[in-house]
């Protein structure tokens, strides 16, 4: 986890001194959650890309039952964000 | 306001995740890059989702992004299509019922619509911009 902040904080340098100039606590404290919580979303991003790479270096062509099992998933995700905004 | 500005930040670590594990240089061949074209499209579907469920963040920015992943769908699904055309054409190249000339096209329709899925996900980053 601290590694993931370090490495999003590092990322940001450009960034986020936008956000704490003023040099108030609440406002640090902020910056500091959304560096947390965008650190461990890249990093399910990341470990989702490092599992498709292995995946793809372990496939010899694309079967029927692979393609299927990843549309089954898109048109959940596909179904679940689309229901999250509905009522928005 | 804020809040916008501070989640345009994750396109740039998905950026950065993309450069250390880039699945479309991994995979071999037209059909293994279409496949990991729709794989790429599903993880940043997964971090689309995480963004509409969290309540914190402003509804018009919401809306946009699940816009962006529904108008993205349709292409998703073309390249689905052709890539479906293409195994077809290569079995049936294995069974000597067709020519290579028709693989030949299959995998450049293939190779196509690949291209227009990158384009979609990246259509996607920028309405997580919220450019």
């Amino acid at each position: 986890m601290i590694t993931t902040i370090i490495i999003a904080l590092r990322s940001l340098a450009g960034v986020a001194p936008l956000f704490i100039k003023d040099g108030k606590a609440d406002q640090i404290t902020t910056v500091l959650n959304l560096i947390a919580t965008l650190g461990e979303r890249q990093q399910a991003g990341e470990a989702d890309l490092k599992a498709l790479c292995n995946q793809l270096k372990e496939m010899n062509g694309v079967t029927p039952e692979v393609r299927a099992a990843l549309w089954a998933e898109i048109d959940a995700t596909h179904a679940a964000i689309q229901d999250a905004v509905k009522d928005l | 306001m804020k809040a916008l500005r501070q989640y345009s930040l994750i396109p740039l670590l998905l950026l950065l995740a993309a450069c250390v594990n880039n699945p479309l240089k991994v995979a071999e061949g037209d059909e293994e890059k279409a496949y990991a074209a729709l794989g790429i499209y599903h993880i940043v579907q997964l971090q689309v989702l995480n963004l509409v469920q969290d309540q914190t963040i402003p509804a018009d920015y919401r809306k946009r992004i699940a816009a962006a992943e529904n108008a993205a769908l349709p292409v998703i699904k073309a390249l689905d299509d052709a890539l479906l055309s293409y195994l077809e054409v290569k079995d049936a190249l294995a069974a000597g019922t067709t020519t290579d000339e028709k693989v030949r096209i299959a995998a450049a329709n293939l190779a196509s619509w690949t291209l227009k899925a990158q384009t979609s996900v990246r259509e996607i980053s920028l309405a997580l911009k919220g450019a």
